[in-house]
């Protein structure tokens, strides 16, 4: 059927035709998104409170995230120093040291064998600890000699099965790799990376409580104008259009509000933790990153998205007509 | 456009608003629907437009079948239909041309084509100089005015209009009834519930009369087999 023309709107009705799908679309889009934003700040209070809020909730598995991450880089770091330090049994000559460590660099997995003579070893343990006159009394020298062997790889698998092969050597008395305790760090960076996963798992559910009862809210103070546009011909997707844009709103600001009081937190951590740079070399919270934010800021836009478009077809169906 | 085949509506509470309704409304076709108050009228149009569902019989509007119209169809639907509401149904936080421009936007519509549609249907009511205006500035007669431009703006192929002259003077109905009858003549159907009988039946049109729910009178066939029988 053809479309009707009224009379006196016929110069009109040549002149338009069905609108251009795709410009409408995109105008008719950044229209909703610029107003659904002016309404949310005609209400700054009310807006910022549901923002406090929603940043309140993202805030802590942010903080374990970014403890995980530094966790692990710090144990990285470490690692990348990791050594393993054969001692030699006493009656080891000098020259059959030497020639051990030499030997060893044979070994795959090994990329620096050093020698240090039990000499060498008062020496240097002499001039570190300033206990050189009460050392110049020893007769004999306590320190073994020992080969230190730094392996190819920082990684765990390798330094303990290189520890094993080294153990058979009969010049070596006993060995003393420094895994435990980066395990155990390693655990612990796993623990913090679980506990934010989770929480955040666990928190974007109440993120998406929080603002789809925002949403709800708008719909039921937007009653009589939503039964208004059903009646005209709205769908339910119309009437959603500003509210879901509502809803990435709220979820960027409250991503964005996370973003600075965490990156303020790693500061005010990195500061405290100045004072022990000389002692632990490397132990600083890392912040998120770039890639970090646009993670946070993305995530927090698509569960603010996906939220109001629960709730809404939710309330705007419950409206009827 | 429009086809009633033995519809019945009974509500919920239990309450028979119409049964066993038959008639036909052609393309370009204007019926006036009389009746009394609870006769059933606003409930027929109610009907049409899907806000309720029929409780038997068939009815078919431009082609679609309510008894069998899902959900996300509906909206489709009351795009083709241009409603003037008895209680207006206008918007009191937007502009008489943003209460116009609805129709439009939900159809889609760009702002540069609302803008000159909403001024034209304006002007054929001659509120254009009340655009910028909002509703509750305006008078019951303006504000029925401001209705039916929003009714006519996107040119449907039906127009629905329950009393439409109920708040307007002699002369301001006669001005809305030839507007009526303009679109009429391009091939627009309107079913027009009225009671004002001194109109109606000066205009020589179609009527459908109901009572208690019931065709009472009228005629319940098109116009143009009227015409043929005459």
């Amino acid at each position: 059927m053809n479309r009707a023309k009224p009379v006196g709107d016929q110069k009109a009705a040549n002149v338009t035709k069905k609108p251009s799908k795709v410009a409408n679309f995109l105008q008719n889009h950044q229209t909703d998104a610029i107003s659904s934003l002016r309404k949310l700040l005609q209400l700054p209070w009310s807006t910022l409170s549901t923002v406090f809020v929603i940043a309140t909730a993202l805030l802590l598995p942010a903080c374990l995230l970014v403890l995980n991450k530094s966790l692990e880089s710090a144990v990285e770091s470490f690692r990348s120093g990791a050594r393993i330090t054969l001692y030699l049994s006493a009656d080891t000559n000098p020259g059959r040291g030497h020639e051990v460590s030499i030997n060893l660099l044979e070994i795959e997995g090994v990329v620096g064998s050093e020698y240090i003579s039990s000499e060498a070893a008062l020496e240097e343990f002499s001039s570190a600890t300033g206990l050189s006159s009460v050392l110049a009394e020893l007769t004999d020298n306590p320190l073994p000699a020992a080969i230190v062997i730094t392996p190819s790889q920082p990684d765990l698998g390798l330094i303990t099965q290189l520890s094993e092969q080294f153990a058979l050597l009969p010049e070596v008395e006993s060995i003393q790799v420094d895994e435990s305790w980066i395990a155990r760090a390693e655990a612990i960076a796993a623990s913090f990376g679980f506990l934010g996963q989770s929480l955040g798992l666990i928190f974007a559910i109440g993120v998406s409580f929080i603002i789809g009862n925002a949403v709800r809210m708008s719909v039921v103070s937007r009653q009589d104008e939503i039964r208004v546009i059903k009646l005209v011909g709205g769908s339910d997707g119309f009437i959603a259009r500003p509210l879901l844009y509502t809803g990435i709103w709220f979820g960027i600001a409250g991503a964005l509000l996370t973003a600075l009081v965490l990156l303020l937190l790693v500061a005010g951590a990195n500061s405290a933790l100045q004072a022990t740079a000389d002692l632990l070399p490397g132990l600083r919270l890392q912040g998120p990153g770039i890639d970090g934010l646009l993670l946070l800021l993305g995530s927090g836009g698509a569960l603010g998205w996906l939220s109001a478009r629960i709730s809404s077809f939710y309330y705007i169906r419950a409206i009827g007509l | 456009m429009i086809s009633f085949d033995r519809v019945s509506k009974r509500y919920e509470s239990g309450h028979q608003a119409l049964s066993n309704i038959s008639f036909e409304l052609g393309k370009g076709e204007l019926a006036f629907l009389t009746g009394h108050s609870g006769a059933g009228k606003s409930t027929l149009l109610k009907l049409i437009l899907a806000i309720e569902s029929i409780s038997g019989g068939r009815l078919h509007v431009n082609g679609t079948d309510l008894a069998r119209i899902k959900r996300r169809q509906i909206p489709a639907l009351r795009q083709q239909i241009g409603t003037v509401f008895q209680d207006h149904q206008l918007l009191f936080d937007r502009t008489v041309g943003d209460n116009v421009a609805l129709p439009l936007q939900v159809a889609g519509y760009s702002p540069q084509d609302v803008r000159r549609r909403v001024r034209a249907a304006l002007d054929k009511v001659g509120l254009l100089s009340k655009e910028k205006t909002y509703p509750i500035r305006l008078s019951g007669g303006e504000q029925q005015r401001v209705g039916i431009a929003r009714a006519v703006v996107n040119r449907p192929r039906i127009i629905l209009a329950d009393e439409p002259t109920g708040n307007l003077d002699p002369k301001l109905s006669a001005e809305i009834m030839s507007v009526f009858q303009q679109f009429r003549q391009v091939g627009v159907s309107l079913l027009i519930a009225s009671h004002d009988m001194a109109l109606i039946s000066g205009l020589g049109q179609r009527i459908i009369a109901l009572q208690e729910g019931k065709l009472v009178g009228g005629s319940p066939r098109s116009a143009a087999a009227d015409q043929e029988y005459q």
